[in-house]
Parts: C-alpha cells; sequence; structure tokens
C-alpha cells in the first residue's frame, strides 16, 4: 500500500512541477527555472516548520510566494531574451539555486539534536507530518487537493479572458502587442504563476519526503520539468497529468522489472512519443473532438 | 606573481573549454539546436574507448583513436534519432528534450561500462617544468597548443571546404539550400560527426589532464561548454575560444581569492548578467541581426 502511495505522491508533485511549466508554456516561454522555484519552496518552507515550528499550511504559503517573488524578479531580465537563449539563462538560474542549497547551513538545536539545512549534506528531518501524527494517506490526500486546485484554476483560466490572453502570447508576440497586449506583463504575470506553483510543489515535497538536498535540483529534474507539458501537449491541463503519469507511473514504475535497462527503454520511448505525437499525448483523446471543433 | 600564476593556469585549462564551445558553436550557431547529450557522448565515447582498451590493450594512440570514431558514431546517432525527424522550424525545442532523453540513455549505458564509477585515464607527458617561478605543466601546455591548432582546423574546413560551404549554407537557409540540391540530410550528419570528433578531442586532452574519468564528466562537459559558448557570443567562432579562455580565467581566479565553493556561482552569476545586458554575448551580435534566428519561436 505504501508502495501505490509513494507513486501517487510522486506523481501529485510532479504534477504541480509540470503545470507550472505548463502556464509559461502557454506564452511560449520555455524555462529551465521551474526547478529553481521548486527549490526555494522546498527549503523555505522546510525552515520554516523545522527551525520556526510554524504550521504547515502559513508555511507552504509563504514558500508559495517567496518562489514566485522571485520568479517575478528573474522575470523582467530573463524575458529580454528568448527562445533557446531564456533556456540557458534559466538554467543559470536554476543552477545558481543549487549551488546555494548546496552551500547553505541553518542548524538549530532542538530536543538535543540538531536540525536544519547542513550545506551539503542536505537538508534533513523535515518531520513535521510525522510528529503531528499525520498519516501517509493523508499526505498523498493533502497534495492531491492542491493539484486539483491549481488544475481546476488553469483549467478555468482557459475559460476567461486571460487564458486567451497568454495563448495569444504564444502563439504570436507581434499579434499580440498589434492588439494592444502587453508582453512583459503577460509573461511576467505568467512567471509569477508559474513560480507560485512550483514553489506550492517543492514545499510539498520537501515535507512529504522529510529530506531534500542539492540533488534533488538538478537540471534532470528541470527538464522533466519542461518535458511534461511538451509530451502531454498544451491543448488542456489534463496533458499535463497524463505525461507525468506515463512517465512517472508507466514507464518509471511499471517497467522496474526491467532494472538496469530501463532507463534506455525510458529514454527511447520518450523520443518515439515525440515523433509520432507532435501535439503530444492528448491528441490520442482529443484527435476527433478537435477536428469538430475547429 | 601569485596573480600572474593563477591567470596561467585558468588561460591553459581555459583552452580545453574553448574546444568544446567550439563544438558546441557549431551546432548551436551554425545548426540552432541544443544538443544536451553532447557531454553524455563524449564521457560515453571515452568510457568505451576504457573498455576496449581493458579487452585488447590498445594503449594510448588507440584508445585516442577508438574515442574518435566512437564520438562520431554516436553523434550521428544522436542526430539521426532526436534531431533530423525535427529539422522545422518548430523543431528546436522538441529535439532538446529529445536529446534530453538520449542523454540518460547515454549515461546509463556509460554506467553500465563504468562498474566503478570511476576510473583512471592515461596521461601522457605527465612533466612540469618552472620558467621565472611559474609552474608551468607540459600536458597542459599540450592542451593549449592542441586547442589553437584544432580551431584552425575548425575554421579551416568551416570555411575553406566544400563541406564548409555547403554547412554554412543549410545553416543559412535550409529550404534554399535543399531547392538548389544540397543533400540537406548528410551535411547535418556530417556537422554532428564533426562536433563529435572535435569534443571527443577536447575531451581525451582533458581527461589526460585530470588522469581519470568520473561519471559527472558528461553533464560536466555539457554545462561548461554551453557556458563558454554563452559568454563569448552565439554563432560567433572567435567568440567560443574567447569565451572559453575568459571562462578560464574567472574561474582559477575565484577559487584563488574566493573559495572553490564559489566559483561554479560566479560563473553562473557572469552567465546570467552577460545575457541579460549583452544577449548576444561578448562577441556575437550577430544572431540578434539574424531576423530569421530572432523570430524563430521555440
Amino acid at each position: 500500500m505504501d508502495y501505490y502511495l509513494g507513486i501517487l505522491q510522486t506523481i501529485g508533485v510532479h504534477t504541480l512541477l509540470g503545470l507550472s511549466a505548463y502556464i509559461l508554456l502557454l506564452t511560449g516561454q520555455v524555462s529551465m527555472a521551474q526547478i529553481g522555484f521548486f527549490a526555494i519552496g522546498a527549503y523555505s518552507s522546510g525552515v520554516l516548520t523545522v527551525i520556526f515550528s510554524w504550521h504547515i499550511y502559513p508555511a507552504l504559503a509563504f514558500g508559495a510566494f517567496l518562489a514566485s517573488f522571485f520568479a517575478f524578479l528573474v522575470g523582467f531580465p530573463a524575458l529580454r531574451v528568448k527562445g533557446l537563449m531564456l533556456v540557458i539563462a534559466t538554467i543559470a538560474f536554476s543552477e545558481i539555486v543549487r549551488l546555494i542549497t548546496f552551500n547553505f547551513v541553518w542548524m538549530v538545536e532542538k530536543d538535543g539534536i540538531m536540525v536544519g539545512a547542513d550545506g551539503a549534506q542536505g537538508f534533513r528531518e523535515i518531520r513535521y507530518f510525522t510528529t503531528n501524527g499525520w498519516e501517509s494517506s493523508q499526505v498523498v490526500l493533502l497534495i492531491w487537493i492542491f493539484v486539483v486546485i491549481v488544475m481546476a484554476m488553469l483549467w478555468w483560466l482557459d475559460r476567461v479572458k486571460a487564458g486567451a490572453v497568454l495563448r495569444a502570447v504564444g502563439n504570436d508576440e507581434l499579434a499580440a502587442q498589434s492588439s494592444g497586449i502587453d508582453l512583459t506583463t503577460v509573461k511576467v504575470a505568467a512567471m509569477t504563476a508559474g513560480g507560485f506553483i512550483a514553489g506550492l510543489g517543492g514545499g510539498l515535497y520537501a515535507h512529504a519526503v522529510s529530506y531534500v538536498d542539492h540533488i534533488t535540483f538538478t537540471i534532470l529534474m528541470a527538464t522533466f520539468a519542461i518535458s511534461y507539458p511538451i509530451l502531454g501537449g498544451t491543448k488542456n491541463v489534463f496533458g499535463t497529468l497524463l505525461a507525468v503519469i506515463f512517465i512517472q507511473g508507466i514507464l518509471i514504475e511499471a517497467f522496474r522489472f526491467l532494472e538496469d535497462w530501463r532507463l534506455i527503454i525510458f529514454g527511447l520511448i520518450i523520443i518515439l512519443v515525440m515523433n509520432f505525437m507532435p501535439n503530444g499525448l492528448v491528441s490520442l483523446f482529443n484527435s476527433r473532438k478537435s477536428k469538430k471543433g475547429t | 606573481m601569485e596573480f600572474l600564476q593563477t591567470c596561467l593556469d585558468g588561460l591553459l585549462f581555459g583552452s580545453a573549454y574553448s574546444l568544446l564551445a567550439l563544438s558546441f558553436s557549431l551546432l548551436f550557431g551554425v545548426m540552432k539546436r541544443v544538443n544536451l547529450a553532447f557531454g553524455s557522448s563524449l564521457l560515453l565515447s571515452a568510457v568505451f574507448a576504457l573498455w576496449v582498451d581493458s579487452i585488447l590493450s590498445v594503449g594510448i594512440i588507440g584508445i585516442f583513436l577508438v574515442m574518435l570514431g566512437s564520438s562520431a558514431i554516436i553523434n550521428i546517432y544522436v542526430e539521426k534519432i532526436c534531431f533530423y525527424p525535427h529539422r522545422g522550424n518548430y523543431g528546436a525545442i522538441v529535439s532538446m528534450i529529445s536529446s534530453f532523453a538520449i542523454w540518460m540513455q547515454l549515461d546509463d549505458l556509460s554506467s553500465f561500462l563504468l562498474p566503478d564509477r570511476t576510473a583512471s585515464f592515461p596521461s601522457f607527458l605527465p612533466d612540469s617544468f618552472f620558467i621565472i617561478d611559474l609552474f608551468i605543466r607540459i600536458d597542459q601546455l599540450f592542451l593549449f597548443f592542441i586547442a589553437v591548432l584544432m580551431t584552425g582546423v575548425f575554421f579551416y574546413v568551416l570555411y575553406k571546404t566544400n563541406y564548409g560551404l555547403l554547412l554554412r549554407g543549410v545553416s543559412f537557409d535550409g529550404e534554399l539550400a535543399r531547392k538548389l540540391g544540397v543533400n540537406s540530410s548528410r551535411i547535418s550528419s556530417f556537422a554532428f560527426a564533426f562536433s563529435g570528433v572535435f569534443g571527443a578531442i577536447a575531451a581525451f586532452l582533458i581527461l589526460s589532464t585530470e588522469s581519470q574519468v568520473t561519471p559527472f564528466f558528461g553533464f560536466w562537459c555539457t554545462l561548461k561548454g554551453l557556458v563558454a559558448m554563452m559568454l563569448g557570443g552565439i554563432g560567433s567562432l572567435p567568440g567560443a575560444i574567447i569565451g572559453g579562455l575568459f571562462l578560464g580565467l574567472i574561474e582559477s581566479n575565484v577559487i584563488n581569492y574566493l573559495g572553490a565553493e564559489y566559483r561554479d556561482i560566479c560563473t553562473y552569476l557572469i552567465l546570467l548578467f552577460i545575457l541579460v545586458v549583452k544577449p548576444g554575448g561578448i562577441m556575437g551580435s550577430a544572431i540578434l541581426r539574424d531576423e530569421r534566428a530572432a523570430s524563430e519561436r521555440i
């Protein structure tokens, strides 16, 4: 049972990460900074519950707001560049954050043991859930409540004008600009919202697994984050969820019997999907409907 | 004197970065593609060469040749599977994600061939000498000269040979080149194989001065090559060389005056700063003037 809960937990956190990249992808921005925001959320909310003994909800909220604040700050300069150069600039940002967590030491003594972030050793003992008697099923439920809220909000976004504005910028910047859309505002807003979602996911992840370190936040994870919405397609939010289930649930878990060969097969399958379904996994389900709609 | 020594070390090591950056420039500047699997292909070729050596004991020259050949083949494989199917205008990001998947695949293959995680790599000319108090390692000096020489070869191939002309033609306008009868598939394979051979030479020199190979070497190559190329300027070959040397200088000075833990943070901060202030890099403004490149949405 715990095994399945673990998979559900991974899928939930990765969905949040993927959705944070999804909202940026709607505006045509490919950002590798999501894992940086994720790290900021994880570390700041971890510090709050462990060192300052905050309650979990304000700590999560603080982590998410801090991450979105950094996203806001990064948004302005980073959006001066676009395309592949934005990818490199955001990689640089994520690596800076990762290296800061690598060197970040803040430990205090509590109940006779040292707790807190210990540089390269990572941030251990983020034990809010265990000390407060949460069961792992409740933790998974909490994560999925947040996933559902975020997905519902993004789904609703597509039904109102803001979603249309985002997609307009993504489809054709020049045309969007000529119809009176302020590109910088839209892009920075998308970046800030993406940072918020990623920071929330980071806080949930840190508390659910009770241990994070800099290896969690490498470029590998950033590439995972951006590959979910690309693999799933940007038609709607369910594509991202589908892609996470496909990669984390099916490819990684179901192919465990292949042992060491798993990642080799895994790479090939992603590439085949990219080649044969250029619009993403969601096109499997939507092909008939979209023909009628458009 | 200490400052001079630091700068000298930085420049000598920076020449290795320059070589990596040149190979990246070929793909990024000329083909407008990011190949995240590049470093992993170099790691795999090095590990494969060591594996061949452990069976057939081919010696250091043999290792070098096996590395060149296997790197070229691996890069052609990467091109065929990730880049050739997505050569249209919108394929840049899809091919980057595909190359990421291939990166994991290649790294996994490397860990098959490298079960002990770390292996010693044969070094050559392990001597050193002093010029007026300046400590110089012969292999590093050799690395520097090879880098200069290879840069010359690179320019020769790109600007004086027929293949180089075709390559630049395809990068300038793929559609037009195809209408004029250029076999763009072969040219693209050639570019990848060429950058693979080039990168393998760089990897061989770096590994033999470090005299060991670890599983992190692949990612290290990718990041340093990308950063050096971005610092110098995209699409500018002299920029790639200057970017690499500059990166070496920065890193050795930061290590000396601030401490090794700040090395990478400073590198990325400078990269971010340069990207924001002058998005084309130090030397390269060409990509910003290039209308198609600027308007290409990935």
